[in-house]
């Protein structure tokens, strides 16, 4: 049995130093979490190959589960699709590629500033407003700024037969 | 007395690989169906483009399970 510790202060020690009480370290404690995989998720695939010519191809490249299945020709000038239908025949799609000269121009509409469009269109719709409304001018449009205060037996009705229709086109 | 028609038809059913294919799905509608019409066309559009006849994809099924004898 070990001796008792003597303490001379009577329970209390100038130093902070409790020898009952383990060495206490502010050490970070490592904090282990159990490894997760991350969930695996099958990046998308197409089936098919290059082939010389469609004839090459068998129906059991087809897959039967709905999707199609690619067969790019090797010089480039076309590619096929082959799936299968609901009614056990074989579908085959046939993509060619666009002239040099079709492309040009849908990259070219597609590099039109689109605030310029928008402002083309505006000035458009602007002239078509203008077209309309300076087409019939009446005397009570000349004089709205000047217009003398009316008096008060002076209706609305007497200023539209006042007005005389003048046409300015 | 249990059906073997319905029996095989649950089997292939619980399958995942027909329960998660789309076509397999449609064909399987074919045979519930009861169209015996269409469940013959489609089984001739099959065998035409697998580029053999009925008679030959019947004979095959048969030596795949089993029953038939042998070319």
């Amino acid at each position: 049995m070990p001796a008792p510790y003597y303490n001379p202060y009577n329970g209390y020690n100038p130093n902070g130093y409790y020898p009952q009480m383990p060495p206490q370290y502010n050490s970070p404690q490592p904090n282990y979490q159990p490894y997760t995989p991350p969930a695996q998720t099958n990046p998308p695939s197409l089936s098919g190959r290059m082939v010389n010519s469609i004839s090459e191809v068998t129906p059991q490249e087809v897959p039967m589960n709905g999707e199609a299945s690619i067969f790019p020709q090797r010089d480039g000038s076309v590619i096929f699709a082959k799936m299968w239908n609901q009614d056990g025949t074989i579908k085959t799609v046939r993509y060619v590629p666009e002239p040099e000269g079709a492309l040009g121009n849908a990259t070219a509409d597609s590099k039109e500033d689109p605030i310029a469009l928008i402002l083309g269109r505006l000035d458009g719709i602007e002239k078509k407003i203008e077209g309309l409304t300076n087409r019939k001018k009446t005397k009570y449009d000349n004089y709205r700024g000047d217009r003398p205060r009316r008096n008060d037996n002076y209706s609305a009705r007497d200023e539209y037969e006042d007005s005389e229709v003048i046409d300015n086109a | 007395m249990p059906n073997f028609r319905d029996f095989a038809m649950g089997l292939i059913q619980n399958n995942p690989q027909i329960a998660n294919n789309p076509q397999a799905k449609s064909y399987l509608d074919v045979l519930q169906s009861g169209d015996s019409a269409r469940m013959k066309e489609l089984a001739m559009n099959i065998c035409n483009t697998y580029g053999m006849s009925t008679e030959q994809a019947g004979q095959q099924a048969m030596q795949f399970f089993g029953f038939g004898g042998r070319q």
